[in-house]
């Protein structure tokens, strides 16, 4: 029997080799009886120790390796209250320093209580003076920390096979004899087992930022730090007293941090009731307003009941009367808010106003959300008003105690190219290679680099560390590398925090526990999901707008969900700006699905996932909902669960209904079948739940072969779908944001400008404001505000107004600044904006550029011009506000000579280069010339699939088009697939390039302008070209491809129609591109390949797949 | 101190070197006065390396045995 006291698991964060599970295998392994993880500088892997402890039959120790005063001490909590002076102790060192942690010996002296120390090993400071023969300084040293701990200090012995620590372990004996404070035997463990030492030392090079082939004091010199069986430890610490020691000092720590029930923060309830009272009562309430005269009240009255019943045998009361209280704080405040996820199965989510959506009308399963035999808290993610999240954060903050709250962490673990990266670095590779490595690997693999053996060996050539590095980037795979903070995840906790975990401060300041979503959730604490949505700030925006500005009122939250003119727009896939169905993806699949009402959005957006994409599941649903196809089921005993939705899984409430009914299994069974396949997925696990799964389904009747199907069906599904509730509760902004768009397109469009939830540019969103027939006005310095806002036309119509700080250099402070300045009257002149505002010159430049200026100085270049006299005459802009009495005038009339207008080109060059969209979409300077080259507007790809029939059966249409490069996108679902968004003046298309043209166009696709041909692709209102040629649009244009003026000034280079085969411009080299010229000839046309756009590094294929490219275009020359 | 680097004859009592034999001399084992491990180059898979610090009638020598079973004496002190 021997207790291991001193151990670091791999949440020591590169400090570490082991992984807490493992360790505690090795320990039971060893014959361990009690093991402690004491990780440097928290308890970051505590819960999960304590956890595989528990699974290994093995008494778990918690404890931590502190900094006092920048040496190491060991400390061990006896109890909880230990374990909150352990946590106590640990926050104040992380709050004074966030990336060295350093607690003080004052510090040490207060949060001393029920904690055993022992004075540590290598990196301590006992150590340190023992090993410089400081003998009476050690002894001091020690005298002190007996002071403090008295028989809970322990003097630490142990050996890692170094030179020198045979010697020690004498010296530190003879301490013992003389202090009388006794020696504990620890193995002062790095890693579980020999094997994971490599691991250890290539994490301490990446943590030091040195190589492998660098020396240093801390990297370790042998592989003997791993964790040891109680015989192999005494032949290096032949003291049987140190043994007993360890064993004492484990008998005296209990804590169990793993309470089995949770603890939520305290809700208001009136004095008179308590938590169940309060919570029937207010649902009650609610229940007479939302069901007084429904239908469903009687099926609803019993869900309430039921529901009711589930939540006070969990005890939950408290946790849902805390949710409402904040979201009820959140509409007090006029900030907008919407449950979502789960918790919108839930009635009485429903009823205390958390969640917008009646899971009645929407056949929403509770079990889903909550169910008798669930452990651990329910999720309720409540998407907050990005813009004012931070306000409801606060208000938490005050109202459940700055003690008590602190945002959830996250662990970074290591994926394929962090582990890569890292591991080519500490190999010594240069970072030039170790760039490209990382882009030669899918971000997406997971272990098993060795298939990247040979692409890897093209990068680095022959190497005999390339097998080291596969392996050991495998190696580094899953492993925590830092702790970071959740998007949204707050925990309130109804004692201080310091009971259950330390808290630290993040990269950017903001104070989090040390722990992940899953540990909080095992210690008990409630985690509430406070998430930002920007759509939800559109949302808000755009009502204020229109509230200030139209007669109307409007309450989108009490909106009818059946707006024909709403559901017409949406078919008609318009829905550029709409929540979640603005993507070309969802344009194209709202072509196929056309949904007609509030159940079809929910379905459109349940649809649009990985689980139904890449399970085929949205073709067969499309065609059958639209009656082109039978409904089969894969079994009849399937029909009650899957039937409406025509005998597709498309729910993961089905996934757990089908498990429950097909299956047998209970809906607590169930619930846990659901969660297994939606993490990580363990093989043994997964072939007992099929097991479980097919001997249920056979059970009922159902042939071995049809569950096996249907296990399989189901379990490639889950983890990538959605619930019904989440899709239900999102469908409820999709439709309030369609409705806002469709009925007040201006409000909105000016609100989603300003807070831009989606991924198209500044210069699309304009774009398609004027097809909604709004007109933007540019930025004019006495009309613009420091948001985007709406002016009335004459004829009564309203109009955005880009703000000041649309204006490149001009950031919302400065614009806020000029419009307080503004307050004390009009900007009358250059001068006068000049002498009043005090911004940098390059702001000012790019005010007159952007044309804000033209008002008050008669056009943009004179505006410009005058900006550059008063910078020589007057010196930094905003100094001396008012002309001195006798001051001249510093610019008069003669200073300013004759200058030419600026030409339409020059203008929209201006407007894009100062505030990112030109005033009239720049294709229209085009059209003429590409009308005569037979190069159609978009708008006739749409014509076309109108008028005349295309597709099925017939030859495919063939059309060429050209426009801007709105997006552009390789989603991993797509095999190798890119999609590229053109925009012209008449609308958008999305072309489809397949991986075998896109080998061969990717230079071409890469520029910002192009002209496109394709076969034409019709879907109801939805138009594709599949691409077979491309071309840059600049090649058009100056009589050559390389003219500098569309070629950003510079000369670009000109392959001869002859070279292109050479080139391998089309696939195959035959098919030389051509366009019809005036005259009906054909003539070959000049390829253009630009140096630049053809260098590696700047194709689309090396960026990240899902990121769309749209946005890193370079702005069009025009 | 001089460095060796010497193949030599171990005798083994118990798991320690008791009698190192190089050439004609002979050193007898007084006292192991430190041992410790090596084993550094993991990448290019290196042995392990034992060392022995040991007092013995010659004087104080360094030994080590070397991953295939091989003795070698290290450093000799003066």
């Amino acid at each position: 029997m021997f207790a291991h006291l001193h151990t670091r698991s791999w949440f020591s964060f590169l400090a570490g080799g082991s992984s807490p599970e493992a360790l505690a295998q090795a320990a039971s392994k060893q014959g361990i009886s009690s093991a402690a993880i004491t990780d440097v500088g928290g308890v970051y892997g505590a819960v999960r120790f304590q956890q595989a402890c528990r699974d290994h039959g093995i008494k778990s120790i918690l404890g931590a390796e502190v900094n006092v005063d920048g040496y190491t001490l060991v400390l061990l909590a006896t109890s909880l209250d230990g374990y909150a002076n352990l946590c106590q102790l640990l926050t104040s060192a992380h709050l004074r320093r966030r990336l060295d942690h350093i607690a003080t010996f004052d510090e040490l002296c207060e949060h001393a209580g029920d904690l055993h120390c022992m004075t540590g090993a290598r990196g301590s400071y006992l150590w340190h003076l023992v090993d410089k023969d400081r003998m009476e300084a050690a002894q001091v040293w020690v005298q002190q920390l007996h002071a403090v701990f008295g028989r809970r200090l322990s003097i630490e012995l142990s050996h890692h096979l170094y030179p020198g620590d045979t010697r020690r372990l004498h010296k530190l004996t003879r301490l013992s004899n003389i202090t009388y404070v006794p020696v504990v035997a620890t193995g002062d463990v790095r890693y579980a087992v020999p094997e994971d030492y490599a691991r250890y030392d290539l994490v301490t090079c990446v943590r030091l930022g040195i190589t492998i082939f660098d020396a240093h004091e801390e990297r370790p010199a042998n592989a003997e730090a791993f964790l040891r069986s109680e015989p192999d430890l005494y032949k290096l610490i032949p003291f049987r007293h140190a043994f007993e020691r360890a064993n004492q000092i484990a008998e005296e720590c209990n804590v169990d941090l793993l309470p089995g029930y949770i603890t939520p923060p305290a809700a208001s309830i009136p004095a008179s009731m308590t938590a169940q009272s309060y919570l029937t009562d207010l649902c009650d309430e609610a229940f007479e307003r939302r069901y007084a005269g429904k239908k469903s009240r009687d099926k609803a009255r019993a869900q309430l009941t039921k529901e009711l019943d589930v939540i006070r045998r969990l005890d939950l009361e408290e946790f849902f009367l805390v949710v409402r209280e904040i979201t009820e704080e959140s509409r007090r405040r006029g900030i907008r808010c919407a449950g979502r996820g789960s918790a919108a199965n839930s009635i009485v989510a429903y009823l205390l106003g958390i969640t917008g959506v009646d899971p009645l009308e929407h056949n929403l399963l509770f079990e889903r959300f909550l169910h008798a035999g669930r452990r651990g808290t329910p999720d309720i993610d409540v998407d907050f008003d990005s813009d004012r999240r931070d306000e409801i954060i606060a208000w938490m903050d005050e109202r459940f105690g700055i003690e008590q709250t602190a945002m959830t962490a996250t662990i970074t673990t290591y994926r394929t190219r962090s582990a890569l990266r890292d591991t080519a670095k500490a190999l010594g590779w240069p970072m030039e290679q170790v760039n490209r490595m990382s882009k030669a690997v899918s971000p997406h693999a997971g272990k098993g680099l060795d298939v990247y053996r040979v692409k890897l060996e093209q990068i680095v050539g022959p190497s005999p560390l390339l097998g080291v590095l596969l392996e050991r980037a495998d190696a580094l795979y899953g492993s925590p590398r830092h702790l970071g903070l959740h998007s949204g995840g707050m925990v309130l906790s109804r004692k201080p925090l310091y009971h259950f975990t330390p808290v630290q401060e993040s990269a950017n300041g903001v104070k989090m526990v040390t722990f992940d979503k899953d540990d909080i959730e095992a210690l008990g604490l409630v985690k509430f999901d406070v998430l930002g949505l920007r759509m939800l700030a559109c949302l808000s925006e755009a009502v204020e707008l229109i509230h200030r500005h139209l007669p109307d009122t409007i309450d989108i939250d009490e909106l009818s969900l059946d707006d024909i003119p709403t559901f017409n727009m949406i078919r008609a896939g318009k829905t550029l700006g709409v929540f979640q169905i603005e993507s070309q993806g969802q344009l194209h699949l709202l072509g196929q699905h056309q949904p007609e009402n509030f159940g079809d959005l929910i379905n459109e957006i349940a649809l649009f996932r990985p689980g139904p994409l890449q399970g085929g599941m949205v073709h067969p649903f499309v065609r059958r909902r639209r009656g082109l196809e039978e409904v089969e089921y894969m079994h009849p005993h399937l029909e009650p669960v899957l039937k409406d939705t025509y005998g597709v899984i498309i729910y993961q409430e089905q996934v757990l209904e089908v498990a429950h009914q097909f299956a047998g299994m209970s809906l607590i069974e169930a619930d846990e079948f659901r969660r297994l396949m939606s993490k990580f997925r363990d093989p043994g696990q997964m072939e007992s739940m099929r097991t479980r799964f097919v001997t249920g389904a056979m059970e009922k009747g159902v042939p071995e072969d049809v569950s096996n199907e249907v296990f399989d069906k189901v379990s490639n599904f889950v983890g990538y779908g959605f619930c019904r509730s989440h899709a239900a509760a999102f469908a409820k902004t999709v439709y309030q944001s369609a409705y806002l768009k469709r009925h007040f397109a201006a409000p909105f469009m000016a609100a989603f400008m300003q807070h831009r939830p989606g991924f198209y540019n500044l210069m699309t969103l304009e774009e398609e404001a004027r097809r909604f027939d709004v007109d933007i006005l540019m930025p004019d310095i006495n009309r613009s505000s420091f948001r985007y806002d709406l002016e009335p036309k004459e004829d009564g119509t309203l109009a955005i107004r880009k703000p000041l700080s649309s204006i490149q250099s001009v950031t919302i402070d400065t614009a806020k600044m000029i419009v307080w300045e503004r307050l004390r009257g009009p900007f009358e002149s250059v001068e006068d904006l000049y002498r009043r505002i005090p911004v940098g010159i390059e702001a000012f430049r790019n005010i007159a550029r952007s044309g804000a200026m033209d008002e008050i100085a008669g056009g943009s270049r004179k505006a410009l011009w005058e900006v550059g006299l008063m910078a020589r005459r007057h010196g930094q802009p905003g100094a001396n506000p008012k002309p001195e009495l006798f001051e001249e005038v510093l610019i008069r009339e003669e200073d300013i000579p004759d200058l030419d207008e600026l030409t339409t080109t020059q203008r929209y060059s201006w407007d894009y280069e100062t505030h990112g969209a030109a005033r009239t979409h720049p294709m229209t300077l085009m059209r003429r010339s590409l009308n005569e080259l037979e190069i159609r507007p978009i708008e006739t790809c749409y014509q076309l699939g109108k008028f005349t029939a295309v597709g099925s059966g017939k030859a495919p249409t063939i059309v060429t088009t050209a426009g801007l490069t709105a997006l552009r996108q390789r989603p991993i679902t797509a095999k190798g697939v890119m999609f590229v968004t053109l925009e012209d003046e008449t609308g958008m298309i999305q072309t489809i390039v397949l991986p075998n043209i896109l080998e061969h166009l990717d230079h071409v696709l890469s520029q910002s302008a192009l002209i496109v041909r394709g076969k034409l692709q019709v879907m109801g209102n939805w138009r594709g070209l599949v691409v077979t040629q491309a071309w840059p649009l600049n090649g058009i244009f100056g009589g050559y491809a390389g003219h500098p003026s569309m070629g950003g000034g510079r000369d670009t280079f000109v392959t001869r129609p002859t070279d292109a085969v050479s080139h391998g411009t089309i696939p195959g080299g035959t098919d030389l591109p051509e366009i019809t010229v005036p005259g009906g000839k054909s003539a070959p046309i000049l390829i253009e390949r630009n140096e630049k756009s053809s260098s590696p590094d700047n194709k689309i294929a090396g960026k990240s797949p899902q990121k769309s490219a749209g946005a890193s275009n370079p702005p069009p020359r025009f | 101190m001089k460095r060796v680097d010497r193949p030599v004859e171990a005798i083994i009592k118990k798991g320690w070197p008791s009698r190192i034999e190089r050439e004609s001399k002979v050193y007898t084992t007084r006292q192991v006065i430190d041992f410790w491990i090596v084993q550094t180059r993991w990448w290019a898979k290196e042995e392990k390396r034992i060392y022995f610090r040991l007092w013995t009638d010659g004087g104080t020598i360094e030994v080590y045995r070397s991953g295939n079973n091989l003795w070698v004496l290290s450093k000799l002190f003066d």
